[in-house]
């Protein structure tokens, strides 16, 4: 068995970093900036001897996610090892981002960015970096969503050590590996449900500097009024062989804290060819300093989404109010008062707006944004149809006092 | 610790990204509705009977002008469920799955009218709004017995007091505090337009740590002291 110092605790780091995304499409429009601070951990590779590795871990992470899964994200993380002997500071950052196009039909079309950068000073000094791009297709039915996507990125990796002195008096030698890696390859990803759980399937094969990695695994999404959480299980053929890896992701947000963690094996990676141990672990608690938005776990901050301007027992003029988000194109709204035909809303500075007269009545209603049924995650007032989505409730001709 | 962070990558990203953000307007077509045009007066609208069986396919709209019929048969509009058909026709649903989710909130309405109509008070005719009202807190997880209750021991129904007390319920706030808080806003003579910000304010005092107790107590205290202005200091001690 090999003895060789413990380095996968970074692994954790680049997979904190690498999931601040990972629940972008679930949890509706947000901006925000939260300060983080927590603890990750990592077990040796199979072979090799050692224990945890833990560090404590600090830093940022600022998103802006608009409607349809548009956004941008960047993470920036510092570690200090628990076992000062054993390692010494790390850092890890990422940032990247997505567009969407609606294209029709339930087809929508996009790209998708990111470059993150790892970098570890003992034992082992490492500096990982690189860049990644995709191009992706998405297909949304009711209760069923299929996307591929094809991925290509370039990076590098260097690897430094010091070899300690055979005898006393010999001199300590350092030993440096540096790997130009690239990758290119296609997924594809099936997923049912219509509800707060989804249910989904996913393959695909990359070509990468050091050979090919193809996988098949199943992927379990859940939102719930707790947050977002993600459980995958992935069966790997890589160039070092075949291996099952899995875990569990989660994103809770509370008002303005959230706690976001990850446990598992992680994925391997063409880009960031590394020691990847046994399992790693890690849990951040975050408080916002900036911004804020969709909230599903507190429905802290929410907001009508109209507002009256005069009622009469017959009916009233309401004006209806959406927030500009990245990536909408066109906003429209449609509910029992149009009988569900769109009426345009108009951009007013930072919001989609547009005023009705509306009969008297308990109404339901929603938006079109690109051409897809939305209602804010943190909207009040919203009922669940009856088929797995929500629709806000308007009452008009209200103005009186409760009889 | 020296910070080497690849800044110029994160930089180019989020310029490419944001180029691509900005290009990527599509052209969705939206309709000018009849009778409902952005900034104009609504006008008279369409039948929704004549709009479900313009808008469905004949297959739906036969099963579902059946159900309607019946549904009025016994007292309930059958414009309702057209409305519910043609949301489900909005929202792109599909037709084996559209048919099942209208008969379903059908039942809805029945169930909502007999919790309703368990108030030995209410009225005979049946009220649209309240009608849907109930339905939905049925929906979000009012009981039909708490629904029934609403209107027991003074105080009329009204879609607003039942909006708030599903949101009261949704939010987490037990069945007897919801509904004594509801029942304490109808009784002060609260304006329906300030009772639908009851449950923000209660959200508001759980953020700042409350107990759903407290923070029910909190307002029915505020309530009785305004006559119905209903608010808590914004600073809640």
């Amino acid at each position: 068995m090999r003895a060789m110092p413990t380095i996968a605790g970074p692994l954790g780091l680049a997979v904190m970093a690498m999931g601040s995304h990972a629940s972008s499409p679930l949890a509706g429009q947000s901006s925000e900036l939260v300060a983080e601070l927590g603890a990750t951990w990592s077990l040796p590779p199979i072979d090799v001897e050692g224990g945890a590795a833990g560090f404590f871990v600090t830093g940022l992470r600022a998103s802006r996610w608009g409607l349809g899964g548009s956004g941008l994200h960047a993470s920036l993380l510092v570690g200090r090892s628990m076992d000062e002997v054993d390692a010494g500071d790390v850092l890890s950052g990422e940032a990247g981002g997505e567009a969407w196009r609606d294209i029709g039909g339930g087809w929508s079309s996009g790209v998708r960015g990111r470059a993150f950068g790892l970098r570890v000073d003992a034992p082992i000094e490492q500096r990982s970096y690189g860049v990644e791009g995709a191009v992706l297709l998405r297909w949304r039915a009711p209760a069923f969503r299929a996307s591929v996507r094809a991925t290509g990125g370039a990076g590098q990796s260097r690897l430094s050590v010091e070899i300690p002195p055979s005898d006393r008096d010999g001199p300590t030698r350092t030993r440096e590996r540096t790997d130009d890696l690239w990758r290119y390859g296609t997924e594809v990803e099936l997923l049912w449900g219509d509800g707060p759980v989804l249910a989904g399937v996913r393959g695909g094969i990359d070509e990468g500097a050091d050979g090919t990695y193809s996988r098949g695994g199943v992927q379990l999404l859940a939102t719930a009024w707790l947050g977002v959480v993600e459980v995958h299980l992935d069966q790997w053929d890589t160039p070092a062989g075949a291996e099952t890896t899995g875990g569990l992701a989660f994103h809770v947000p509370a008002g303005g804290w959230s706690a976001r963690g990850v446990a598992g094996r992680p994925d391997p990676d063409p880009l960031l060819r590394d020691e990847r141990g046994r399992g790693v672990g890690g849990v951040l608690v975050g408080r916002r300093i900036l911004g804020g938005g969709a909230d599903p776990a507190t429905r802290s901050g929410r907001a009508h989404l109209h507002t009256v301007l005069d009622e009469t027992p017959e009916g009233a003029r309401v004006r209806i109010e959406l927030p500009v988000e990245t990536g909408a194109a066109t906003v429209t709204v449609l509910g029992d008062f149009t009988l569900w035909e769109e009426v345009r809303m108009e951009r007013r500075g930072d919001r989609w707006s547009v005023e009705l007269d509306i009969p008297a009545g308990t109404h339901h209603y929603g938006f079109m944004v690109d051409d897809e049924w939305y209602v804010p995650e943190d909207a009040p007032d919203a009922v669940p149809d009856e088929w797995g989505r929500r629709s806000l409730i308007l009452v008009a001709g209200a103005g009186g006092e409760v009889r | 610790m020296k910070i080497r962070s690849s800044g110029f990558l994160v930089l180019a990203l989020f310029a490419s990204l944001a180029t691509a953000a900005a290009s990527s307007a599509s052209g969705l077509a939206a309709q000018d509705p009849p009778g409902a045009a952005a900034g104009t007066e609504a006008g008279e609208q369409p039948d929704p009977r004549a709009q479900a069986q313009r808008v469905l396919s004949p297959e739906v709209f036969q099963r579902v002008d059946v159900e309607a019929t019946a549904l009025e048969r016994s007292g309930i509009p059958a414009a309702i469920l057209y409305r519910k058909a043609l949301e489900g026709a909005a929202k792109r649903v599909p037709d084996d799955r559209l048919v099942p989710g209208v008969l379903q909130y059908a039942e809805r309405l029945r169930a909502a009218r007999t919790a309703l109509a368990a108030d030995p008070l209410a009225p005979v005719a049946v009220d649209v709004p309240l009608l849907v009202a109930g339905a939905d807190a049925l929906q979000r997880g009012v009981s039909p017995e708490l629904l029934g209750r609403l209107g027991q021991d003074g105080g009329e129904r009204t879609p607003v007091s039942v909006l708030v007390l599903a949101d009261l319920v949704e939010t987490g706030i037990g069945d007897d505090r919801a509904l004594g808080l509801v029942r304490e806003a109808v009784l002060a003579r609260t304006r329906e337009q300030r009772m639908l910000e009851i449950p923000a304010e209660v959200r508001r005092l759980l953020r700042q740590g409350r107990s759903p107790t407290d923070a029910t107590e909190e307002l029915r205290r505020a309530l009785r002291r305004r006559g119905g202005g209903g608010a808590v200091d914004r600073g809640g001690a």
